[in-house]
């Protein structure tokens, strides 16, 4: 055997890992956090002219301001404007069996979980979890609202349980200050750290205990404090659907609401009560935690916790930087709106010495309007994986089993992944993925706005409360744009 | 047969075996095989398949996961294994390492598997293996790595599918000093891949007589390389490039930017652009340049009919693209190895009559028996020289030059090429 040189025997960091290509040709093939690392665009990515995007995308943000600050008092109230109408669905009966359609296919979700096949791209409860509800109803809710009134598997079983029918229309607006959501927001601190920092969220037996779970301690909660405050106050899920729901053009609520309506995206928001602190947190949260959910896959925050980006070694090795990651995020975000609200109600004061607006009062009014951001980040961060776990996801409900059927008549049905590695395909994604971003944020700008006109009554002042906020909004706006443009590597 | 099929691999699709049964039909080089009949046990075969569903190896795992439901389908619709069918248990390993050796017990404990196989990363094969060997479960690995042969494995874990590192990269030296050049400059990631390239690949174009000018260490976070070109001495005759991640494409443009019409040789490996499209913008700077290929990727003017009849069995079209999308490029330089690697567990069991887990140290000693493997269905990468030693198997390495947007096969190095000295006796451990 002919002889080489003398080798060093290898260890696990002198081995070629034969898949280091994937950081180029890879891609994410689910939704869990280290997949949803959109890396096999991102060689096409870094070829793209994204620095030119982003200086556009900022100077929309920026003529937005200008043209605020420069427009009539009114102008943004204006365009929020909606076309309302009295809705004639009572809807109760109806959404109860939708409700309790939805439940049946939760249990069965679940029990595929348990006992389906175990790959998590041909197992339809990963694949409904994290693919068809987190990314599409979520994005289905910013849209045409109240899509989750309907869906919501516990909604048609609490009619049932509570006893009270006043308790069982789940509330499709968020309700007024009196209503806390605390437990909702650990929750849903919860539910991030489990898709962010979980050794294996996707696993289809592991997602079952914690669906089922969850399932069980939530019927506990409805029958314990009744369907409206469980739904107010704990569910997270209701509560992130809500939130979102007030983002969308289209509204279409039942009799006892009235909130139909069609206008501009967050017309809705603009006419709701102010929420309590906990609910404005936790509408801060939800960005946060976004944010953090594309912060965590760049070399820039790789190099931060030490971990070369080429090398990923698997989530399990950054378990507590991402979860301390992720907190750290949070309380900068909260830490610097707060500041920045703070500072714009000094600013206006000196406008309207008198104003009778609270800091608290614009804390928790602001807030929600950086949802269309959060909103913006959520639809073009998961775009990606949505476009490719779809795929499967319409596989799998062709054969739920695995067992070679084909009930919807696909055939041989290949996933594709082609049209992350095409220079043009990527361009149009990454362009739309962009045009979302800029979008929410001058949502959020024109809402924001809105917002201060209403609270001071005068235009000096709610222009001046809204100069470090909108700082704060240009500032975001080129964040999420590095985001999109930037190299990741986990 | 109808009705050996109709009970064999239930999580096989039988759109899939509908395929795998005409790449059966469509090859002469199985006779006798549809005429087998049933054993005794009609019990499956279980494989546990540690898949990189998610995480960085996820583009890996869609491909090896497509390849290794075409096997299955192709030896169940022969018969399967020992008269039993083959059954995939398919578990994500997240290319984590603690999660693979989950996984690897989850095979042993909760699915009752035969063999579990299948793994690419190489800090998950280190990951999953020691628990592979506690729980003494065989563990066919298809990743490539040296950590097979190096002896820092088990006796458990195995790669009878897929040559090493150290054997490609050395296997290179000969060529390169003979046909490109004797003055290399070495581009290449500042951590431990890019390590071993430079260490492997240095070590032996010396032994050819060749020169290493300079080794220019890229750190792995950078986007830009434009202040790295000018490093590279002026009598430099190849560059011998190994950079990974995002950055890749920005690299060769880049590079071709620098060098402009008067390049040097440039030499790289396709693990830099597995599975990219080279007619994406900015790769035509490497028309003419030379790649070594695990299996190459285009359709040859003499492809063999086991590769022809591979590509069909997966659905790989004479570009290496899948056949629904031409956009869709498939890790072809290494997919095979789950193929081959399937074949193997099936002689293996087949030589040792394997029945049930308590034959699974029979197992490896009947893999650890074999040696020369011919081309053909079961091997269509090439021959394969199996050293039951070092658990490593050696086979052909390929080189290609980049022409018209497509890589030609310009040499083929021999077995003999590849071999280097034994680091471990792994026979010499106890089950």
């Amino acid at each position: 055997m002919p002889s080489s040189k003398a080798m060093a025997a290898a260890h696990p960091n002198q081995t070629k890992q034969a898949g280091y290509a994937a950081l180029v040709a890879g891609t994410l093939l689910s939704i869990s956090p280290s997949a949803l690392a959109h890396v096999s665009e991102q060689g096409f990515v870094l070829l793209l002219p994204t620095q030119v995007y982003t200086a556009a995308g900022i100077a929309v943000v920026v003529a937005t301001l200008v043209a605020l600050a420069t427009l009539p008092q009114r102008a943004a109230l204006v365009l929020f404007r909606a076309k309302r109408w009295r809705s004639m669905l009572t809807g109760r009966r109806f959404s109860i069996l939708i409700s309790l359609f939805a439940t049946a296919v939760l249990l069965a979700l679940i029990a595929l979980g348990w006992f389906g096949p175990r790959d998590p791209l041909k197992n339809l409860l990963p694949l409904t979890i994290w693919t068809l509800w987190w990314i599409g109803i979520v994005s289905l809710q910013g849209v045409f609202g109240n899509v989750w009134h309907w869906l919501n598997p516990w909604h048609g079983i609490a009619f049932f349980l509570s006893g009270d029918n006043s308790n069982v229309a789940t509330p499709t607006r968020v309700s007024d200050e009196h209503t806390q959501a605390w437990p909702a927001l650990i929750l849903f601190v919860g539910f991030y750290a489990l898709m962010l920092a979980d050794i294996a969220p996707d696993d289809p037996a592991r997602l079952a205990s914690i669906v089922g779970g969850y399932f069980i301690v939530s019927l506990i909660g409805i029958k314990f404090f009744g369907a409206y405050r469980w739904f107010q106050e704990f569910d997270f899920t209701a509560l992130v659907f809500r939130l979102y729901g007030y983002l969308a053009p289209l509204s279409q609520s039942s009799k006892q609401t009235d909130q139909s309506g069609f206008g501009l995206p967050g017309w809705a928001l603009l006419e709701s009560p102010k929420p309590s602190l906990s609910v404005s947190i936790f509408a801060l949260i939800m960005l946060g935690c976004g944010s953090f959910d594309g912060i965590n896959e760049t070399f820039w925050w790789l190099g931060i916790i030490g971990v070369n980006p080429l090398d990923f070694q698997g989530r399990s090795s950054i378990v507590w930087p991402t979860l301390i990651g992720m907190f750290s995020a949070n309380l900068l975000l909260v830490g610097v709106f707060a500041a920045c609200v703070y500072l714009g109600l000094v600013l206006a004061k000196r406008q309207r010495p008198h104003t009778t607006v609270s800091f608290i009062n614009l804390f928790c009014h602001l807030s929600l309007c950086l949802l269309p951001i959060a909103f913006a980040y959520h639809v073009s961060h998961f775009i990606a994986s949505f476009l490719v776990n779809v795929q499967y996801s319409i596989a799998a409900i062709s054969d739920p089993l695995n067992r070679g059927s084909d009930w919807l008549g696909l055939g041989q049905h290949y996933v594709t992944t082609g049209f992350l590695n095409n220079h043009h395909t990527v361009e149009i994604l990454w362009l739309t993925q962009a045009g979302i971003v800029v979008f929410g944020h001058v949502l959020s700008i024109l809402l924001s706005h809105g917002i201060a006109v209403r609270l001071f009554q005068h235009h000096r002042a709610a222009v001046s409360s809204q100069i470090p906020l909108a700082a704060f909004m240009v500032a975001y706006t080129f964040l999420g744009l590095w985001l999109l443009a930037s190299p990741r590597g986990a | 047969m109808a009705n050996n099929i109709k009970d064999i691999g239930r999580r096989q699709t039988l759109k899939t075996l509908a395929l795998g049964a005409g790449a059966v039909a469509a090859s002469n080089t199985l006779p006798g095989l549809m005429g087998h009949t049933q054993a005794a046990s009609s019990d499956p075969i279980k494989v546990g398949f540690q898949v990189h569903r998610t995480g960085i190896g996820a583009a890996y795992g869609r491909w090896y996961d497509r390849t290794t439901e075409a096997v299955v389908a192709r030896i169940n619709a022969e018969g399967g294994i020992n008269g039993r069918p083959v059954e995939i248990v398919a578990e994500d390993d997240g290319t984590d390492p603690k999660r693979g050796a989950e996984v690897v017990e989850k095979f042993a404990t909760q699915h009752s598997c035969d063999v579990s196989f299948g793994t690419l990363f190489s800090h998950v094969v280190y990951g999953s293996s020691p628990r592979a060997g506690e729980l003494k479960m065989p563990y066919f690995v298809v990743s490539e790595g040296h950590h097979v042969a190096s002896g820092a494995l088990n006796r458990y874990t195995l790669q009878p599918g897929i040559t090493d590192v150290k054997s490609q990269v050395e296997a290179m030296g000969p060529f390169i000093a003979e046909n490109l050049g004797k003055k290399v400059t070495m581009i290449y990631p500042d951590f431990a891949f890019g390590h071993d390239h430079r260490d492997y690949f240095s070590a032996a174009f010396e032994a050819q007589g060749g020169t290493i000018l300079e080794k220019i260490a890229i750190p792995p976070t950078e986007t830009s390389f434009t202040r790295y070109f000018p490093k590279i001495p002026r009598d430099t005759e190849v560059v011998y490039h190994v950079m990974v991640g995002p950055a890749v494409l920005t690299f060769v443009k880049e590079m071709g930017e620098f060098f402009g019409p008067s390049r040097p040789e440039i030499f790289g490996f396709i693990d830099s652009l597995e599975a990219v499209d080279l007619a994406s913008p900015g790769l035509e700077f490497l028309e003419g340049t030379y790649f070594w290929e695990g299996n190459p990727r285009y359709a040859q003017e003499n492809n063999s009919e086991f590769d022809t009849a591979f590509r069909e069995a997966v659905g790989v079209d004479n570009n290496g693209a899948s056949v629904t999308d031409a956009k869709d490029i498939s890790t072809y330089g290494h997919m095979f190895g789950c193929w081959e690697t399937m074949y193997i567990i099936k002689a293996g069991m087949e030589a040792c009559n394997y029945q049930g887990p308590k034959d699974r140290a029979s197992l490896i000693e009947a893999v650890e028996a074999m040696s020369d493997m011919p081309h053909s269905m079961e091997h269509p990468q090439g021959a394969k020289r199996f050293n039951g030693k070092t658990h490593q198997t050696f086979g052909h390495q390929y080189i290609s030059q980049f022409e018209g947007g497509r890589l030609n096969v310009v040499h083929t190095t021999s077995i003999e090429d590849t071999l280097y000295e034994d680091e471990v006796d792994y026979t010499k451990q106890s089950f």
